[in-house]
């Protein structure tokens, strides 16, 4: 039975044009629909209008069915109680400062009693783990922790129909898993029909009973998951690469199998059934010359560092207070002119000390960072974040002060090192050519608030290049981006190594790494352990790797990206 | 050539990269807190900037209500005169406690029957917190608050009676960080009418939305309101005689005191007033507040 | 575990109308009844108690640098202002007279002042923001949700705040290095980002707030605090020794005058009897209802101990310095920080 749906329906804030239209959806009760769509295609608006008391004011045409009977004024209040909305910042839906005030916020709002309101907290604190922290400040919890929080608080009102607006875009990978366990768990052990907006769907796919794909404002494609990927792959390729790497592999290889793969355990079965086992030894020496020829492609005479050491820490030690355990431990780093390396494996504390270390911040109490040479300490700051390091924080809304984007960029001229640099006209040209570059001409005159979260940070790295950096120090650059923004941040960056910029990112998306940088390290414990080219990186590590390698790592041991994988199967194809 | 390889030539096309210039490990060991130093040292002491422009004047009328909230304020305080006066500080203290009670759960009782929609109260509680958070940037300086100019602006900008309620609440909540005392009931009454004064002078059209007569404003209000209510309240409470020679003596004894807080609310007007009002007013244009 | 059943300020952990109400009762007796039997035992209470929950070493500063001192100065302060009284000590060379009532009336009225001070250092410790926010919000409950609401908002601010200087900072605009009116400058433009951000917050907010069911009916007001035996107890025990002692002092047992000339029950042929030693007990156990308490469930805890004889640890005696509280223990465990902006 449908549980909610709409009809025909079109919106459009008032003096602007159409954001959705036309749009004819059905979510069926106890199912788990994943709404898919690129940065801007309407997701949010669609999702709001779905909810009496958050949709927008605007011109709206069509109409809302709630089981069967349409939304009017009257019925409006009854049904927004039965719809729980979690957004995506997992920071601003937080009312109050409590944990256990947050999760009763809601029922006080019910006007209930004490009793019943404390039955409730308790039970719903144990089904989502939050015992722990119970009694804690909101503000001592982790990003995960809040939206698991965020999550619970509107379960307490035990909603028929959970809406989410990409609830993991700013948690790091593991909270991410545990959210949509928890999500799963919710639709699968009571039934909660779920409807949730994902950029990242390799996670929520395989949990998922049906998917919407909106694209410019209209559904392009709704069904079964395993029904409409083929299609996806087939006729939208700047969503295919979104699509899970198993089924990317299926489709790139033509494979004669009926079902289509969705995770790393049916992608792996399905590549043990279609190639024998005597094939196995064949390609995989085939394998190392294709590797070697795809990452040559990337640019030239960059695969062996030889040129100078522009960024090195040696032996650093750091701790916040005299009393506070030491968060880096000894650490020793090395990146040369011209790098791409990626830092993964760091979360919390860790990471966020370890980029204000690497940026200037904060000083080491032992051991020295040096940068192009010079201990980071004795470049004057003027000198040091001028046309020298570029940073790209964790949260881009802070790089963001003036009231349109366009503003925002033209700001950073004022702060170039050289007056003759200042130009207006050079200025203007390199804005619009790195707006074109990143897809960012159609915001240029919005607020940046305003922005998605994925263009935010294209805005924000957009912002910090316009500073001509030679060492460039990126805080997790893909979060909430779409393949395509993630592939054009991947152009940059092998663009500027042609400039010899050196790149140092710190990420948690282990696909992008592989497919970004030269070398790799991993962050754990306070220090970099196990610095590597990225093949042998991934190739060898067992647990922390692409899905692509998890895949195919037994045929073709040398290929982590999933381009590499599709290369060696087309190969062995033909 | 993709648009990525002409954005980065034509980015570093005409800078070759540029040496470093070494400088003395001057700023190597600063802590970190020096930010705060440098911010309360130069932004907010050095401020000579001299722009003015007008803020958006909103349009008023007198309601019964207002009326009759400002009569009853007025009326109280040749109450608590004439019963410190003619009954000894003892009873004073008791009497003003519980007028100061009364008057704030008045407030409160208004608001809370008015029921205010959601963004009322985030924004009222969003100024709110900002007044604790910039006090406590400026923890070092004593008397160098920001609240009285954040309550000042929540008045003009959201009507008298929010105007009390950010600053008796603003007191209670810094308090309970900066330490709750004998002081909090009257700093919760002083700060609130600082606000309430603003609103009702702005609706009256006495008081424009403008720089120079909110900090005129700023200053005045902190020696004839606030000071006129914190320090016979001092005097109130260990000392055994009220009368002018007394009252004068703790006035002048406090004006010092007084002074650096009226100049530090003066500052921090002319540095937020406009765009604080401005952003305000945006917000209720477009969201409809009030 | 051993420690923090030790440490813990039992008082501190009862239901906050039973908080409320201690500090209303002796605030409010030590305010208005300046008897000197119930201002010593007010101050001694209060330093002790003091003691407990922020440590000696705080309580004896705060005694050598302001109780003391202003005890002296307020003393030396009234006579000059106040020249009533009967006893005649000397008279000033402009013609004002020095009494001996008006200092003792000056010493009292210090060490009422000394009294409020000393209680509210364990009132900042036992009085947390929680607890306002259910004191206000059994009242109020919109201004209950607006101070819950800023409390939350506060430590965010402060965090954007600090996050947004060092973006600044990445993108050039270095308070460190830069002239006076670019610091300036970068001052005005982080605070006034941090508004639009915060008014911004502010929005999503209250969407959040409506889309929870908020202003759709009356609304309540959750205590997660409950009125166990030991609350209630604890809530008579304080209400029937604040009434004894109110009806002590109705009935002249507590009675003080200083002006003009010094009469106290109890001491002077006023009426006394009964009521005034009735009185200053009640005041007495009164004003210990809190180190009472504490060390009532130290005493607990070491029965409990012996009976279970966990192994050789407790047979170790109790270190009084751990069930006293020291500067590192309670008192920064409960006490509201300042919030830092890091």
């Amino acid at each position: 039975m449908a549980l909610i749906s709409m009809r025909d329906f079109s919106f459009a804030f008032p003096g602007s044009q159409q954001i959705l239209r036309n749009v004819s959806l059905t979510i069926e009760e106890g199912s788990f629909t994943v709404l898919l769509g690129p940065n801007g295609s309407g997701k949010t608006t669609l999702l709001q209008q779905l909810h009496p008391v958050l949709a927008a004011h605007g011109d709206r045409t069509g109409e809302i069915l709630w089981r069967g009977k349409n939304v009017s004024r009257e019925t409006s209040d009854a049904v927004a109680s039965r719809i729980g909305f979690v957004m995506q910042r997992p920071e601003s839906q937080i009312v109050t400062d409590k944990v256990w005030h947050e999760l009763a916020f809601g029922l006080e709002n019910q006007g209930l009693g004490d009793d019943v309101i404390r039955r409730k907290v308790a039970e719903i604190a144990t089904y989502f783990g939050i015992e722990e922290w119970f009694d804690k400040d909101v503000s001592e919890l982790s990003g995960g922790q809040r939206q698991i929080l965020n999550l619970a608080s509107v379960m307490v009102l035990n909603p028929e129909l959970l809406i989410l607006d990409e609830p993991t875009a700013q948690l790091d990978p593991i909270s991410a898993d545990n959210f949509i366990q928890m999500l799963h768990r919710l639709n699968y052990e009571l039934g909660v029909t779920i409807l949730a907006a994902e950029h990242e769907v390799q996670k929520i796919l395989p949990f998922a009973s049906a998917m919407v794909v909106l694209t410019g404002g209209k559904i392009s494609a709704a069904g079964a998951p395993r029904d409409i990927i083929p299609d996806i792959l087939k006729h939208n390729p700047s969503l295919a690469s979104a699509m899970p790497v198993a089924a990317q592999l299926y489709w790139e290889s033509h494979s004669a199998a009926s079902r289509i793969p969705l995770t790393v355990g049916e992608g792996k079965r399905w590549l043990k059934s279609v190639g024998g086992d005597g094939a196995v030894a064949e390609t995989a020496a085939g394998t190392a010359t294709s590797v070697t020829q795809s990452t040559t492609s990337k640019g030239e005479g960059v695969t062996v560092p030889e040129t100078p050491v522009t960024l090195s820490a040696r032996d650093v030690w750091f701790r916040y207070d005299k009393n506070s355990p030491d968060l880096v431990k000894g650490l020793n780093l090395h990146v040369h002119e011209g790098e791409i390396f990626a830092l993964v494996g760091a979360n919390g504390s860790g990471k966020s000390t370890l980029v204000s270390l690497l940026s200037g911040v904060n000083s080491p109490y032992r051991g020295r960072i040096e940068l192009g040479g010079t201990r980071i300490e004795r470049i004057a700051p003027r000198e040091l974040y001028r046309n020298f390091l570029g940073v790209l924080p964790q949260d881009p809304q802070t790089l963001f002060v003036q009231k349109t984007v366009a503003a925002d960029l033209k700001d950073v001229a004022k702060r170039r090192r050289r007056k003759d640099d200042r130009d207006e006209l050079r200025l203007q040209e390199s804005i619009e050519r790195g707006a074109e570059a990143l897809g960012l001409m159609h915001v240029l005159e919005r607020h940046p608030y305003d922005l998605s979260g994925g263009e935010q940070q294209l805005a924000a790295l957009l912002k910090v290049l316009l500073l001509r950096p030679r060492i460039l120090l990126l805080d997790e650059p893909t979060k909430g981006m779409d393949e395509v923004a993630k592939q054009r941040v991947i152009d940059i960056f092998h663009e500027l190594q042609r400039q010899k910029v050196t790149t140092v990112f710190v990420t948690h998306d282990v696909e992008f790494a592989a497919r970004a940088a030269d070398r790799a390290g991993m962050f754990f414990n306070g220090d970099v352990v196990s610095v590597d080219r990225v093949h042998p990186f991934f190739s060898t590590n067992n647990f922390y790797t692409t899905s692509a390698s998890r895949i195919a790592r037994d045929r073709y041991p040398d290929a982590i990206t999933k381009d590499e994988v599709i290369a060696c199967l087309t190969r062995a194809n033909s | 050539m993709s648009d990525a390889r002409k954005f980065v030539t034509s980015l570093y096309e005409s800078a070759p990269a540029e040496p470093l210039v070494e400088t003395t490990a001057k700023t190597a060991e600063e802590p970190a807190d020096r930010i705060r130093t440098e911010l309360t040292a130069s932004a907010f002491l050095q401020t000579p900037l001299v722009w003015c422009a007008p803020v958006s004047r909103r349009g008023g009328r007198w309601h019964w209500q207002t009326l009759a909230e400002a009569g009853l304020i007025i009326l109280l305080f040749p109450i608590v005169i004439y019963g410190e006066m003619a009954l000894g500080p003892r009873n004073a203290l008791a009497i003003s406690l519980v007028v100061i009670a009364c008057v704030v759960a008045l407030f409160m009782f208004l608001f809370d029957t008015r029921r205010p929609n959601p963004r009322e109260l985030v924004v009222i509680a969003t100024l709110i917190a900002l007044a604790v958070a910039g006090r406590s940037v400026f923890f070092m300086l004593p008397q160098f608050k920001p609240v009285a100019a954040i309550v000042i602006i929540s008045g003009i900008s959201l009507g008298q009676e929010t105007g009390f309620i950010v600053g008796a609440l603003t007191a209670l909540v810094s308090n309970v960080f900066f330490g709750q005392g004998p002081w909090t009931a009257w700093q919760m009454i002083a700060f609130g009418l600082v606000g309430f004064v603003a609103g009702v002078l702005h609706r009256t059209h006495v008081l424009p939305a403008k720089r120079g007569w909110l900090c005129v404003y700023g200053f005045l209000s902190i020696f004839f309101i606030y000071g006129l209510i914190m320090n016979p309240a001092s005097l109130l409470m260990y000392s055994s005689e009220i009368n002018a020679t007394t009252l004068a003596a703790i006035y002048i004894s406090g004006a010092p005191m007084d002074l650096v807080h009226a100049l530090s609310t003066v500052l921090f007007l002319f540095v937020l007033a406009k765009p604080f009002l401005e952003k305000l007013e945006r917000l209720k244009v477009k969201y409809g507040l009030i | 575990m051993r420690w923090m059943a030790r440490s813990r300020d039992s008082f501190s952990v009862a239901h906050p109308a039973v908080n409320f109400a201690f500090y209303a009762a002796v605030l409010g007796i030590s305010m208005f009844c300046l008897h000197p039997f119930v201002l010593g035992i007010s101050l001694v209470s209060a330093i002790l108690y003091g003691a407990f929950v922020r440590g000696w070493r705080h309580m004896a500063r705060l005694l050598g640098v302001f109780i003391v001192p202003g005890i002296i100065v307020v003393a030396i302060l009234n006579p000059t202002f106040n020249h009533n009284g009967v006893t005649l000590l000397f008279t000033l060379s402009n013609g004002n007279s020095i009494t001996l009532e008006a200092i003792v009336y000056g010493v009292a009225l210090a060490i009422t002042l000394a009294v409020a001070t000393a209680w509210f250092v364990s009132l900042n410790v036992v009085l947390t923001r929680d607890k306002f926010v259910y004191a206000v919000g059994r009242v109020f409950p919109t201004a209950s949700l607006i101070l819950s609401m800023s409390f939350r908002f506060i430590p965010l601010f402060l965090r954007q705040f600090h996050d947004t200087t060092v973006s600044q900072r990445y993108l050039g605009h270095d308070m460190r290095s830069a002239r006076w009116w670019e610091k300036i400058r970068i001052a005005l433009t982080v605070t006034s980002s941090l508004f639009t951000w915060s008014m911004e917050n502010a929005i999503h907010v209250s969407d959040s707030m409506r889309a929870r069911g908020y202003g759709r009916r009356h609304r309540s007001s959750y205590s997660p605090h409950r009125w166990d035996t030991r609350n209630v107890l604890l809530l008579v025990v304080i209400a029937s020794l604040a009434g004894i002692t109110i009806v002590a002092t109705a009935n002249g047992g507590l009675a003080a005058q200083y002006d003009p000339t010094i009469v106290i029950s109890g001491i002077h042929a006023a009426p006394s009897g009964v009521w005034t030693w009735l009185g200053a007990v009640a005041f007495l156990l009164l004003a210990n209802v809190p180190v009472a308490v504490r060390l009532f469930d130290v005493y607990l805890w070491k029965r409990y101990e012996r009976a279970l004889r966990l192994g050789p640890g407790t047979r170790r005696q109790t270190r009084w310095s751990v069930v006293l509280g020291s500067d590192d223990v309670s008192a920064e465990k409960q006490k509201e920080k300042v919030p830092q902006w890091r």
